[in-house]
């Protein structure tokens, strides 16, 4: 198909015009206006001539309707095979006032209308060689393919319907579909790991295989149960059977009255052998009781002999004794004796001891007071001395300090004086009349007088003198009248005139603190216990030996009373020697005595109770017979305890084993009632199964069982289709890709061999590579670097883009298949550079494509050479103006 | 004399892998069965009805369907039902046969115990019942001694024949030659669910309602007659099954309509009562095969129940349906490649079927898109 020419009627900004634009030339047509020329509402014209039916309303329609409203007319002039046609629709956007219709140019019939016209478009144009309307449209910037085409879907789409060749390879929209459906199955019922995808029905189906799987495990533990029970009640209600069987509970109850009879008979024995024993037991205790006493008299008889000859003996033993106790006191009583004449002596000695004594305390009191008399003596000058200068020291003290301070005042009152005297100027006054007076005070004649202040002289008779001390003079010198000042101060303070006298009284207080010391060093020597002391003593001397308290001068007595008191203490001792030497023989005189006496009493009591027990075991009468009576009774007992013996031995020989029966018994009853209890614990057991198969079987447990089994192996049979519908898919899919992937390799390589050598004549040397999915060149390589189209500049990438399409046509032109190539403002991001070389390689492709190009660049596209069109006005259909 | 023998009513069976209206149908024809056994034993004039076991399905079945099987039995008072257990519902179901000693009618009797039951003045049935699912011996064997005068005298017994085999898979214990060895008029037999002859005077008279695609005979009773003791038994095979089981296999060929064949092998009457379950084989082309999917899925609804497997029909290389996907181009490669892969040669079964599902699928989309 080729496009000759299109024309407008009241389209967009030709309002009530009709605009033509043409002729478009079998290769390259320009067509180059400013902006806002109209170029493009042509163009979009077009595409609505072959996208949109006639009697629509669409947006895009009303979009293009100019402000002034009323129907659009739009018509093209195409040739295919040679032949001329016009395409033309009115839209009034309503099925009313719109119209298509299909005129053959050459003999000017309509070949269509309405309806049909938009069929022959589709069958003519739009789904020709299975291409959409055979354009390939380049728009300013060079991004898409085609006016509305957006995204790799939309582009794809365009592409695939674009080829009628790819088509007849890669399956084309088919394909596509195809490929677009499995993977919409597939990803509804699976995830990309071939798991079953969440919510789809293959999942529902895996999720009821679990939960009957669950529910059958869980069914099938209950229906195990059940089986049991039933198995269980079995085995009771048998057991139960044989227990409660008439025969045996007969057997049982005869078992017990036999046991219990046979029981009985043995104890009855056992009571006989009792008796028989209890009968021996009491013919052995009379034999016993006889024997016993034969046994006590005879006891008796040899107790009283025995008696007697000790009675007999003891009263030799108190014989004896008596004599022993009589010789021990005579010894006794001459020792007490001797020690008594001893003591008589010693007391006598003791008197005169006591008189010597007296007479020694006098002489040692008489000593003591002379002694006494001899330190109150010496005593009296110390105490004088003591008193002085206690009675000095009374007085105030002038310290050393206090010294040092006086001292120095006087000194530097001196300095001072010497000083003034030195700076300052002096005069003398020599008045011969009246005296001068100093601030009304006389001045002394002839004194030498200071001038250490301002001073105004008077004189009488003369005037007035005033007199000033140097400036500066007298700095730095203490006042000496302060000085004194403070001197006399002090002096008073401590009491005395002159600092002489402050010296004086400083050395008597010094001579009499040293004065001090030494009495009272005197008065400690000789009283060291204190002078009242002292004095306490001497006058408690005096009062004991009426001596006068003032006599200081006592005579001493002479005495020899040492040596006769200690002669006497010598014999007193001597004495006291024997006497203890005779003591001391004393207690073995006395122990002797008391031995004696113990043995003459014990001998005497031993000898009583010996005499009393013989009057207690007096022989009683008759007791001759009675151990005759005894002896005869005691043979007849023992004849008959050897009778009962034989009795009851005769009886425990014959004695059935009452244990034995007690035993058989026992297990008799117990058996019966073991059974009765294992009856009642089976009946328990029988009723709590009978709960449990009632609820299980009410339950249907079983039948639910066999119903969830066929259920679950319905689910299981539903999830394997699933899983086979799920792998078949994913095979058909694989399958289908690679067919399709083989299709486009093979497709693209004639694609590439186009291609190849125009983007070589803008890049020497580049090579690219095509994305099979976006059916564009996704990288090229130029000087050994490859790049991302999608990174490119501006101008590189539209100029890829604009030479694969050139590519695509050429390809389809190769087939037989023209296709008309409008670029619309393309090529805006070039530079003049590049667009030499582009508009050489559109030259060289138009001569055997139809070629549109439609720019504002009017300078720049003058130079691309080819068939230049224009937009023309006309009312009547004739061209009346040119752009 | 004349009497029903009747085994296998497996009341109660739950029929799990069906949807819910066929369980409830198939569990209610089970019942409406031993009504229609009474039924059919007071029109033919039948003196009791023998039942050779696996009465219930299950060891424990729910109390109303207790009741209702022995309301079924008592709407018959004049006729005895003769009442045995089989594996399903042995002895060891305690409670079951406690609870069926307690509440049934007069004109049911229990033979749980190995021991001669005299019906009437001229017959003698001589049970086998089992104690448990599987005794593992030959619970026929006191048939031989037992003494029962001049009566007609016929075995009843539960279980598989040993040189035939039991329905479960179960161990066989009754020799062939019971009734023979042991003098029997009739051997009436129960646990195989299809109607069989083992001898003129062995017969296993299979479910009054058949449950199963086993391909059985039409399931009924057996309606005997016996003229006297040592009589051959004349035995008539009744049909009472409400719903008609059928399994039909049927082989295609490339090249055919395959609904032809399809239409003509299915059942033509009776389809509300009928069961189905087709399962093809041999070959057919891509869009055969769819037409036989889409026939498969027309008739589907006449029926009660309806299931088509036909996973076992292979794909015919045909260029016809190859061109139907694309007469050339990658979805021509693909589909062949896909139909190489149908082919069983070098790879598993299961991978061979899911290549044929994949191109049938791809023939399917392939339609469905259109050119």
């Amino acid at each position: 198909m080729k496009l000759r020419k299109l024309t407008l009627h009241n389209v967009r900004k030709f309002a009530n015009k009709t605009a033509v634009l043409g002729p478009f030339g079998d290769g390259l047509t320009t067509i180059t206006a400013e902006n806002e020329s109209g170029k493009s509402t042509f163009f979009g014209a077009l595409h609505a001539l072959f996208f949109y039916d006639y009697g629509s309303g669409r947006k895009e329609l009303k979009d293009m309707q100019p402000y002034s409203g009323g129907a659009m007319r739009i018509s093209a002039e195409i040739e295919m095979g040679g032949s001329p046609y016009l395409i033309e629709k009115m839209f009034n956007l309503k099925k009313a006032g719109s119209s298509a219709t299909i005129k053959d140019l050459r003999s000017g019939a309509i070949l269509k209308q309405a309806d049909d016209a938009e069929s022959w478009i589709t069958q003519h144009i739009l789904t020709a060689n299975n291409g959409p309307f055979g354009l390939l449209w380049v728009r300013q910037g060079a991004v898409d393919v085609d006016a509305g085409a957006d995204g790799v879907n939309a582009r794809r789409d365009v592409m695939s319907s674009v080829r009628g060749q790819i088509d007849a390879v890669t399956g084309g929209r088919r394909m596509d579909a195809i490929v677009q459906r499995c993977k919409l199955e597939f990803d509804t019922i699976s995830t990309k790991q071939d798991k079953p995808k969440a919510g789809s029905a293959w999942k529902e189906a895996e999720d009821r295989v679990g939960l009957l799987a669950d529910e059958q495990a869980r069914l099938q533990v209950l229906v195990d149960t059940l089986s049991q029970d039933l198995a269980l009640k079995k085995k009771v209600m048998a057991r139960l059977q044989s227990l409660n069987a008439p025969e045996l509970r007969a057997m049982r109850a005869q078992a017990i009255t036999a046991a219990q009879h046979h029981l009985n008979e043995t104890r009855e024995h056992a009571r006989k052998v009792q008796e028989a024993d209890k009968d021996m037991q009491l013919v052995q205790a009379a034999e016993r009781d006889i024997t016993r006493e034969i046994a006590q008299i005879a006891q008796a008889q040899h107790s009283r002999e025995t008696l007697a000859a000790q009675i007999i003996a003891k009263t030799e033993d108190v014989a004896a004794a008596q004599k022993a106790k009589t010789e021990a006191q005579k010894d006794l009583d001459a020792a007490q004796g001797e020690i008594a004449d001893f003591e008589a002596k010693r007391s006598a000695q003791t008197g005169l001891l006591t008189q010597a004594r007296h007479t020694e305390r006098l002489s040692q009191s008489h000593k003591r007071l002379v002694a006494l008399a001899d330190h109150l003596t010496r005593l009296a000058a110390p105490k004088d001395k003591l008193r002085d200068a206690e009675a000095l020291l009374g007085g105030t003290e002038i310290s050393k300090t206090a010294l040092e301070r006086l001292n120095d005042l006087e000194r530097r009152r001196d300095i001072a004086i010497e000083t003034r005297k030195v700076h300052f100027a002096r005069f003398t006054l020599r008045a011969q009349s009246a005296a001068g007076q100093i601030n009304g005070v006389d001045i002394p004649n002839g004194e030498a007088r200071l001038i250490d202040q301002p001073l105004d002289l008077l004189l009488p008779g003369f005037g007035a003198i005033s007199l000033q001390p140097a400036a500066g003079a007298g700095q730095g010198i203490e006042d000496p009248d302060a000085l004194q000042k403070s001197l006399a101060t002090e002096l008073g303070a401590l009491g005395v005139a002159t600092v002489k006298a402050a010296r004086q009284a400083h050395d008597a207080r010094l001579a009499a603190a040293q004065d001090r010391q030494t009495a009272q060093a005197q008065i400690r020597a000789l009283a060291p216990d204190g002078l009242e002391t002292l004095r306490q003593e001497w006058e408690a001397l005096c009062t004991a030996l009426g001596h006068p308290l003032s006599d200081l001068h006592p005579q001493l007595a002479p005495t020899d009373q040492d040596t006769a008191s200690e002669q006497i203490e010598r014999d007193i001792a001597a004495l006291d020697a024997t006497l203890n030497d005779l003591r001391q023989t004393l207690p073995a005189l006395q122990n002797a005595l008391a031995v004696a006496a113990s043995g003459l009493t014990e001998a005497e009591v031993l000898r009583a109770r010996l005499q009393s027990d013989a009057q207690d075991q007096c022989r009683p009468e008759g007791e001759d017979d009675t151990l005759a009576t005894l002896s005869q009774a005691q043979s007849d007992k023992r004849k008959a305890l050897a009778q009962a013996n034989a009795t009851l031995t005769e009886l425990r020989a014959i004695a059935p084993d009452v244990s034995a029966a007690q035993a058989t018994y026992d297990r008799a009853v117990q058996t019966d009632t073991e059974d009765i209890k294992e009856i009642n614990r089976l009946e328990r057991d029988l009723a709590r199964l009978n709960g449990a198969i009632h609820t299980q079987s009410e339950g249907a447990v079983e039948e639910r069982l066999a119903e969830v089994a066929g259920k679950l192996e319905r689910a299981q049979a539903r999830a394997a289709q699933f899983a086979s519908h799920a792998q078949s898919l994913k095979l058909l899919l694989s399958v289908l890709e690679a067919a399709r992937a083989d299709a486009q390799d093979t497709y693209f390589e004639p694609v590439r061999a186009e291609l190849l050598p125009l983007l070589r004549q803008l890049h020497a040397g580049a090579d690219f590579e095509i994305d099979a999915d976006k059916l564009l060149v996704e990288t090229i390589t130029r000087n050994g670097v490859t790049d991302k189209v999608d990174v490119l500049s501006g101008g590189a990438y539209e100029q890829i883009a604009i030479l694969t399409r050139l590519a695509f046509a050429r390809l389809f032109a190769k087939h037989g298949n023209h296709v008309p190539i409008i670029l619309d403002d393309a090529l805006v991001h070039t530079d003049d550079e590049r667009i030499g070389t582009m508009f050489n390689m559109l030259a060289q492709i138009a001569r055997g494509q139809q070629i549109i190009v439609l720019s504002c660049r009017t300078r720049a596209f003058s130079d691309l050479g080819g068939q230049r069109a224009f937009i023309t006005f006309s009312d009547a259909g004739a061209p009346s103006t040119s752009i | 004399m004349r009497f029903i023998h009747a085994a296998d009513f497996h009341l109660g069976k739950p029929f799990g892998n069906y949807d819910e209206d066929t369980r409830a149908a198939l569990k209610a024809a089970r019942i409406e069965a031993l009504r229609a056994t009474g039924d059919l034993a007071v029109s033919r004039g039948a003196d009791f009805v023998v039942i050779a076991g696996d009465t219930f399905d299950a060891e424990a079945p729910p109390s109303r369907l207790v009741k209702r099987a022995l309301d079924a039995m008592a709407a018959y008072p004049a006729l005895t039902w003769v009442w045995m257990p089989g594996n399903h519902d042995s002895l060891a179901a305690v409670d079951l046969w406690e609870r069926l000693g307690r509440d049934k009618p007069d004109n049911v009797i229990l033979a749980t115990t190995a021991e001669v039951i005299d019906i009437g003045a001229h017959v003698a049935i001589l049970p086998a019942p089992p104690a448990v699912r599987s005794p593992g011996y030959d619970l026929t064997a006191w048939m031989e001694t037992a003494q029962t005068g001049d009566r007609i005298r016929i075995g009843l017994a539960h279980g598989g024949v040993t040189d035939f085999g039991s329905e479960d898979g179960g161990l066989a214990t009754v020799p062939p030659d019971r009734a023979e060895r042991s003098n029997l008029d009739y051997l009436a037999l129960g646990d195989w669910h299809g109607q069989m002859r083992i001898g003129p005077r062995t017969w296993y008279a299979g479910t009054p309602e058949a449950d199963g695609f086993k391909g059985h005979r039409p399931a009924g009773v057996l309606l005997v007659e016996i003229a006297q003791a040592g009589a051959v038994p004349q035995v008539d095979q009744v049909a009472l099954g409400q719903y008609q089981w059928s399994r039909i296999d049927c082989a295609f060929f490339a090249g055919n309509d395959p609904r032809e064949s399809f239409y003509a092998a299915l059942p033509a009457q009776g389809r509300d009562k009928a069961l189905v379950r087709f399962v093809g084989s041999g070959r057919l082309g891509l869009s055969e095969h769819a037409l036989l999917k889409a026939a498969c899925e027309t008739v589907a609804d006449d029926f009660h129940f309806f299931d088509a497997d036909l996973s076992a029909i292979g794909i015919a290389q045909n260029e016809d349906d190859l061109d139907l996907i694309a007469q050339a181009g990658a979805l021509r490669v693909a589909a062949e490649s896909l139909l190489a892969q149908t082919s069983l040669e070098g790879r598993t079964q299961d991978d061979a079927r899911i290549a044929q599902m994949a191109l049938a699928h791809l023939f399917h989309l392939a339609q469905e898109v259109g050119s």
